[in-house]
């Protein structure tokens, strides 16, 4: 067999393997919006669900699933910063260094559930919290850190050398120069990599069933007092998100209509994350022209 | 070695470094005139570009570099433990073989130092970059785009930003690490011009490996080969009447 054919073969299989690969994406996203998407509407995305009959929506499961990525973001993203400046910045190759990234590969590959059940033995049992959106906030912040550490200190890594060596140049400290020059410039793919984690988080149910637990008393919309338990914006109340809803109805669902309300779920679940992937690169390429432009 | 006394800005004397273990610059001792263009010569891994780097530390963002001998820039010890490098920096400008602009516009990249240095004064800050920017003559081509992004422009327009940022910090010295070798002919012309503009205002030290362009810009010219200084003269001797076989040799083109 000459190169050339071998070249042929390879091209063809590799071509292949990526379109088997696209084509499952595909299959399954269609599969879930044709069962999901005739399900919506808005009463069903704005009613809260409904135990033992038909006509339940996932309105309140919505809500937290948005509150709980937000707090887990606001948790999670000066920490993930700060760690990323100072292992792409400041970190020289050493012992404590090779400990730090150590410790965040571990801390990637934790099974999600087994953060969970890590965050209701410390968080809802020993601290008192309960199940609740704190719990969970701080779930899901153990399980986004260290993928949004890693996110961030690739942004700050593709910066070249060249603008670093102009800040010092310039007569700017590390410091000056992290915060004036590199972080800037690193922007949109901070950005980029961040609303990408957020789809990962608000995904995410296994962390969550045993943190923010799995009921979701009915909410006051009217009420934003945090302190008061029927208020939406109050961080002590249990908080079952959209995934954990879906996992909870498929497992123990008894209204009628289940099957329909998690098809139903599922679609809005996969439509706000294809949301969130879609926008992280509009968003960045956005941010990255604005920046840029001539 | 001849030279004749007068008021320089920078001495350095025995000046060694070592890359780890390895020694790659053997002693060198060179002066610097208060105004004027001294270009440094030499085939790659001569140490050219090291000895510069010297010159206002930034061997200190590498792990693993160690530099002795004397610098005596305008009386201070540039390697004295209480010299301030971020001061130093400032006093001791440096334009790369890239050019950098730092991704804002071309107004915020001049007027960068400034800023830090805490500067508000609007009136002030645009003086400053018209005067940085006429100075790195590049004006008359962005005056009209100062509010867009410096990553818009040629690679010589970035270039010569890049000049009119360091200038706009009011440096005494200007080191420039072969600023014209990624840039196009017309665009190294133009650098060119710039820094003959600049050479009775400003005492420049450039890195080149290109002869031609050491003869046209330079009023005087040091050869390095291997770690050592061969030779420094006016340009003009170290073309046409070089004193030591090496130079002779490089600058004929038979090596290098």
């Amino acid at each position: 067999m000459n190169a050339k054919t071998a070249d042929k073969i390879a091209t063809g299989v590799i071509y292949a393997i990526s379109g088997i690969v696209a084509l499952i994406l595909i299959a399954m996203l269609a599969f879930i919006l044709v069962r999901g998407v005739p399900h919506l509407s808005w009463h069903f995305l704005t009613s809260p669900a409904k135990a033992f009959e038909a006509g339940g929506g996932i309105g309140i499961q919505l809500f937290n699933s948005f509150y709980l990525l937000i707090l887990a973001m606001i948790i999670s993203f000066p920490i993930a910063l700060g760690a990323a400046i100072y292992l792409n910045e400041y970190a020289r190759k050493g012992k404590f260094t090779t400990i730090v990234r150590t410790a965040i590969e571990i801390l990637s590959s934790l099974p999600s559930v087994v953060v969970g059940l890590f965050g209701f033995l410390l968080f809802v049992v020993k601290f008192h919290f309960g199940f609740s959106i704190l719990s969970g906030a701080v779930a899901l912040t153990l399980f986004n850190l260290p993928l949004l550490t890693r996110s961030i200190e690739t942004s700050l890594a593709q910066i070249p050398n060249l603008q670093r060596e102009a800040g010092s140049a310039l007569g700017l400290s590390r410091w000056e120069t992290v915060i004036h020059v590199i972080l800037p410039a690193a922007v949109p793919s901070i950005v980029t990599g961040v609303v990408l984690s957020a789809g990962r988080v608000f995904g995410e149910a296994a962390a969550l069933i045993y943190t923010a637990g799995q009921s979701a008393p009915a909410l006051n919309f009217a009420d934003w007092n945090p302190f008061n338990i029927s208020s939406p914006l109050n961080p002590m109340r249990p908080a079952e998100t959209l995934a954990v809803h879906i996992w909870k109805i498929n497992s123990e669902g008894i209204m009628p209509d289940v099957s329909a309300v998690s098809a139903g779920a599922s679609a809005v679940l996969i439509i706000v994350v294809l949301l969130f992937n879609f926008s992280a690169r509009k968003i960045g390429a956005r941010l990255h022209q604005k920046l840029t432009s001539a | 070695m001849t030279e004749t006394k007068q008021n320089n800005i920078l001495e350095t004397r025995d000046v060694k470094l070592w890359y780890g273990q390895k020694e790659a610059l053997h002693g060198i001792n060179l002066s610097f005139p208060e105004k004027g263009i001294t270009a440094l010569i030499g085939p790659s891994g001569s140490g050219k570009s090291t000895y510069l780097r010297a010159l206002n530390r930034m061997h200190d963002l590498e792990d693993n570099i160690t530099v002795t001998g004397t610098f005596d820039f305008k009386g201070t010890d540039i390697y004295a433990p209480t010299t301030d490098t971020v001061e130093l920096r400032k006093r001791i400008g440096m334009v790369f073989q890239q050019p950098n602009p730092f991704p804002f516009s071309i107004y915020e990249n001049v007027i960068f130092g400034l800023r830090l240095a805490g500067v508000k004064d609007k009136a002030v800050l645009d003086e400053a970059v018209e005067k940085a920017l006429r100075q790195a003559s590049v004006w008359d081509e962005v005056k009209d785009d100062l509010h867009k992004s410096a990553l818009g422009l040629s690679g010589g327009q970035q270039q010569r930003v890049s000049i009119a940022r360091v200038l706009a910090t009011s440096p005494d010295l200007l080191l420039l690490d072969e600023p014209t070798s990624a840039l196009d002919p017309v665009s190294s012309h133009n650098i060119e011009e710039t820094l003959l503009n600049l050479r009775n205002d400003y005492a420049m030290i450039i890195v080149t490996h290109s002869m031609s362009q050491a003869s046209r810009l330079s009023d005087r010219t040091a050869f390095f080969l291997s770690g050592d200084l061969i030779e420094v003269d006016a340009t003009k001797h170290i073309f046409l009447n070089p004193q030591r076989q090496e130079t002779q040799d490089y600058v004929s083109g038979r090596f290098g």
